[in-house]
């Protein structure tokens, strides 16, 4: 970039930023591509300008660097940016946008008596975020195609693609250099002339110390996360905020220190900066695919806590006791899962469990390469340690009849001909979803792990616990129904001490993925107003056209629910104080008391 | 070769000779697909890549012999390169497969061969296995060509498909008649197979130095 339109944009920045910020990103766009890097071509710059700038009002905020005497001008401009920053959600936006004029429920909100203060909504609010969502691509199949499918659909688009741009999140990844590392939707190769213009907004502010945050237009939401030497960013138009975006961000950046670790990727960038990363993490889009779809329709990501599987605490803690009593000397920590849901979890002492590594295992275990074979991976868990490898060993565990012999789980002859193998006890294995998830610091363990899960293997046939699993699955989800509350919908209960939560089955009308996802954002809007007000907001509701949503905040808890859209709020207010006590009697919920060695 | 059920009394009597088998190669040539249709005669489309590596084992009959295939199937991404010796080292039995419509991945093999002649087991039986044959239409490798270099550097080949189960069984029946047992038997007096396959500490491994830290238990919050 020109040192001249460095100054110029500047200059412009100093004449009032907050009404042209815009222009100025336009400029840029226009600028850089035309003049600064040769690489980009004129296609980048239309697009670049569909999705970087699509409106005439923009806001911008950014983090304001530590160093600011030494900076021209850059006084002024913080000050002007945190005013920008704080007023981020209220009046600006209702000036001159009428989308977010109505979304904006500030202008709405009428405190009440006590210290809980109550938002509300107009009906009107809802068409409009439809109107926003209807207006993209999005294409509810989604919901049930496997990554590798949502690849192939959206695998070649670029951005001469019409329907590329109307994706309703992107996330892209790229290193500082400015190559291409990961794009949702797409072909990454064929963006990196994008690349290059996000890489040219990042180092503008690069230049003066600071960093890029966060970018608002009236319909597109850009936020930044740079960990150099990676940038990832987010162009999003879900509504979402900044700070819900930030963390969807850092779970993908995390996801590349579960492959990678810290430590190889400072040494990889420090030894090349031209790297092309993408030789290093193929094979982990799916990965990264499978976390940027469970953002939507996952609430372990809006909650940051486990989802847990409701069994009898006696049983719950019985299997506790069987994995530590068989568990191998040195490992970190013995997982017990079914499906996406935790069963029990047993660690060290003094050595605690990072929701965050847990859904980053979760997600990678429930890949179809893992079933049906004994599998030994290294991986990084950020939260515990980023800088170096454990070994896990994922093995789903198979139910058979104990009237067979020791052997028969594992083994079945084959002769060796041209005749297709037989396996003459397979129909006496039958495999579970239940994951056994054992880390261990040495990559030479897996035959010792793989003995220890033979035994825990054994030992839950012996005791039925994988019969018991198996049959109480249907009622281990919550029902509505248990509350014995009419106009109930449904239910997420947080425990704030435990980090771990438990949600009602997804009855009518949330069996529908469309539903539900619009459920969970609503349930975000909710969690962005409680975590980022100022002051102690204890309980919030949200009335829409489709269900009255709302979140009570305690220390303990964060209950999140939703009714029938005709009912009052003190009805909802009082049935919550209902459910919330019916909670407080369950004590098969959470892992309260897990086994520590 | 004679069939034999898991029942046949004359198996039960008899220890199973253990194979230690790796299959490597390319990302995405089917590596993973041949196993399980090996091992549980199955087919996935669409496989998920593996992570790391999976172990897998099969019994089978040879003649009067019980041999237990115990499979090590490796990720082919190129993160994983150096975890490779950990599952080849002590290896009787190599897999090396390619994809036929992609000639990138015969050149990956070929590397692998290079490798294992140099670090590997100096006994081990290699097959070279072309996959995806069922797509044969779009055909990049010729027969001839594969074969060719196989012969040169005394490799089994094969052009087998995972995916319609052609020629799969025998590519294990004919690495197993190759395998030298006498050898083996007369190992395994003196040594586990299986533990001494693991106890390589010669190698300096980058990601092994790093795990050394971890043991300082870092914070976490």
């Amino acid at each position: 970039m020109s040192n001249l339109l460095k100054e110029n944009l500047k200059k412009q920045e100093k004449d009032g930023l907050s009404s042209n910020a815009g222009l100025n990103l336009s400029n840029l766009v226009f600028y850089n591509s035309g003049n600064a890097t040769s690489t980009l071509s004129t296609t980048s710059t239309t697009i670049a300008n569909a999705v970087v700038n699509s409106t005439s009002t923009s806001n911008i905020s950014y983090s304001n660097s530590d160093t600011i005497s030494d900076i021209r001008g850059i006084n002024e401009r913080l000050i002007r940016n945190k005013s920008n920053l704080s007023n981020s959600s209220s009046s600006k936006y209702t000036q001159s946008n009428k989308i977010f004029d109505n979304f904006s429920l500030d202008n709405l909100i009428s405190p009440v008596e006590n210290s809980d203060i109550e938002y509300t909504s107009d009906f009107g609010n809802e068409d409009n975020l439809m109107k926003i969502y209807n207006s993209s691509i999005y294409d509810y199949d989604e919901d049930n195609m496997s990554p590798y499918n949502l690849r192939k659909k959206y695998g070649n688009e670029d951005l001469t693609s019409s329907n590329w741009v109307k994706h309703r999140k992107h996330f892209f990844i790229l290193s500082s250099a400015g190559k291409p590392i990961y794009s949702r939707y797409g072909d990454e190769s064929k963006l990196s002339s994008l690349m290059g213009v996000i890489q040219a907004i990042i180092s503008f502010y690069d230049v003066d110390n600071d960093e890029i945050c966060c970018i608002n237009t009236s319909t597109h939401k850009i936020v930044f996360l740079l960990k150099t030497p990676l940038y990832l960013v987010c162009v999003s138009q879900t509504n979402e905020t900044e700070e819900q975006l930030k963390l969807q961000l850092i779970y993908l950046y995390n996801q590349i220190l579960f492959s990678l670790t810290s430590v190889q990727l400072t040494k990889i960038f420090h030894d090349r900066v031209n790297f092309d990363l993408r030789n290093l993490l193929s094979g982990t889009e799916i990965y990264m695919d499978e976390l940027s779809r469970k953002f939507s329709i996952d609430a372990s990501f809006l909650l940051k806590a486990i989802r847990s599987f409701r069994i009898k605490n006696e049983l719950r803690n019985s299997i506790g006791e069987l994995l530590n009593t068989y568990r191998p000397k040195n490992i970190l920590y013995g997982i017990l899962t079914y499906n996406d849901k935790l069963i029990n979890i047993i660690k060290p002492k003094k050595q605690n469990v990072h929701p965050l590594d847990i859904h980053l295992i979760i997600n990678m275990i429930s890949s179809t390469s893992f079933r049906s074979v004994e599998s030994w991976s290294p991986i990084c868990l950020p939260k515990y340690n980023s800088r170096g490898f454990l070994y896990a060993y994922v093995c789903y565990l198979n139910n058979y009849k104990l009237s067979d012999t020791e052997d028969s789980n594992s083994n079945t002859n084959t002769n060796l001909s041209s005749e297709s193998p037989i396996s003459p006890d397979s129909s006496k294995i039958m495999k579970t979803d239940v994951c056994l998830t054992l880390l261990s610091p040495d990559k030479n363990a897996f035959f010792e792990l793989s003995n220890c899960k033979k035994k825990i293997e054994m030992i839950f046939n012996k005791n039925d616990i994988l019969k018991n699993l198996s049959k109480i699955i249907n009622k281990a989800e919550l029902d509505i129904a248990d509350f014995g509350i009419p106009h109930l919908r449904h239910v997420i209960y947080k425990s704030t001490k435990y980090l771990q939560f438990i949600e009602t089955k997804r009855l009518p009308p949330y069996d529908e993925p469309s539903s539900y996802r619009r459920l969970l954002r609503s349930y975000k809007f909710l969690e962005s107003k409680i975590h980022g007000y100022k002051k102690n907001l204890k309980f919030c509701y949200m009335l829409g056209k489709n269900e009255l949503s709302l979140l009570w905040v305690r220390d303990d808890f964060e209950l999140y629910a939703s009714f029938s859209p005709f009912i009052s709020k003190t009805i909802a207010y009082n049935d919550l104080l209902l459910i919330e006590k019916w909670f407080k009697k369950q004590d098969n919920l959470f892992i309260t008391t897990s086994q520590v060695f | 070769m004679n069939f034999s059920g898991r029942n046949d009394a004359a198996s039960a009597n008899m220890k199973p000779i253990q194979v230690k088998l790796v299959l490597l190669g390319e990302s995405a040539v089917g590596k993973s697909s041949i196993v399980l249709r090996f091992v549980n005669n199955e087919y996935q489309d669409n496989k998920e890549p593996t992570i790391g590596a999976a172990f897998l084992t099969q019994r089978c009959k040879l003649d009067d012999r019980i041999i237990k295939f115990e499979i090590w199937d490796t990720a082919g991404q190129e993160r994983f390169h150096s975890l490779a010796p950990m599952y080849y080292r002590n290896a009787q039995a190599a897999v090396i497969v390619y994809d036929i419509t992609k000639p990138a991945s015969l050149e990956k093999a070929k590397t692998w061969v290079k490798e294992l002649q140099r670090q590997a087991n100096p006994n081990i039986v290699i097959a070279l296995v072309g996959n995806k044959i069922d797509l044969a239409n779009n055909r990049s490798v010729p027969y001839e060509e594969a074969e060719a270099y196989a012969n040169e550097n005394g490799l089994l080949f094969f052009e087998a498909s995972a995916k319609t189960g052609t020629n799969i069984i025998e590519v294990f029946t004919e690495l197993a008649k190759k395998i030298p047992y006498e050898q083996i038997l007369a190992n395994n007096k003196t040594l586990n197979s299986r533990t001494n396959g693991q106890g390589d500490n010669g190698r300096v491994n980058l990601n092994e130095s790093e795990n050394n830290n971890q043991d300082g238990g870092q914070c976490n919050c």
